[in-house]
């Protein structure tokens, strides 16, 4: 459209090792990639209480822990 | 839970360089240090094995979206290097440990902590700084982001 065509913001050696990076990390096994949930920065995600305490650092670290 | 929590010992370290930030008028700097560490664990001297460590900046609490990031590249030193699946000498693996994220679900988290921009203004002082974390540009987190739900579909 209007002469513009995309073009990918990173090198083809950026992009050759992220697609080999994916096959590497494949040594986790496809079920836990397949099993993998995107998180956002939502409450639905992060419903504990975040105070800049020690508690609550743990609990996000529960949480993250949790997640991935 | 997929890390078992019982498995990591956590702790936060203070950010002395942030805190002589606090007391200056003016500071100019370019390297914020680390926002995190992993600690892989040693076998005692008893035969016993000592838990990982994975240790906190104290300045990385007043930011919510850039602690998660810092905590799940940490876990992912946990997964890779803890369970023996990458070694510390492997020369890409901190930038492994970042696609990780991204693979497992948190790489919004690395990708917008990735770079920051800030500006703040208070009674004596005002300023601005950029701040990067974790080791793949944010173009590269973009590009992994986007093809991760085709490399599962495949």
């Amino acid at each position: 459209m209007l002469g513009f065509s995309p073009k990918l913001r990173i090198s083809d050696e950026e992009r050759h090792w992220e697609d080999q990076g994916f096959v590497r990390l494949e040594i986790l096994g496809r079920r836990r990639m397949l099993e993998a949930k995107v998180i956002l920065p939502l409450a639905e995600h992060f419903p504990d209480h975040y105070d800049k305490a020690p508690s609550g650092l743990e609990k996000l670290f529960q949480r993250v822990c949790g997640y991935i | 839970m997929k890390v078992d929590r019982k498995s990591v010992e956590l702790e936060a370290f203070p950010d002395e360089t942030q805190e002589l930030q606090e007391m200056l008028p003016s500071w100019r700097g370019q390297s914020a240090g680390c926002a995190g560490l992993y600690f892989h664990p040693h076998t005692e001297h008893d035969g016993g094995k000592q838990a990982m460590l994975v240790t906190i900046r104290a300045t990385q609490l007043d930011d919510p979206l850039s602690l998660v990031a810092t905590i799940a590249h940490e876990l992912g030193h946990v997964i890779l290097l803890g369970g023996g699946l990458l070694h510390h000498k492997t020369p890409d693996h901190e930038p492994m440990t970042d696609l990780l994220t991204v693979f497992l679900g948190l790489g919004i988290f690395s990708a917008n902590s990735s770079e920051r921009f800030k500006q703040y203004q208070d009674d004596r002082r005002q300023g601005w700084s950029m701040e990067r974390l974790g080791y793949l540009p944010q173009e590269v987190f973009g590009y992994a982001l986007g093809i991760c739900p085709r490399k599962v579909r495949s």
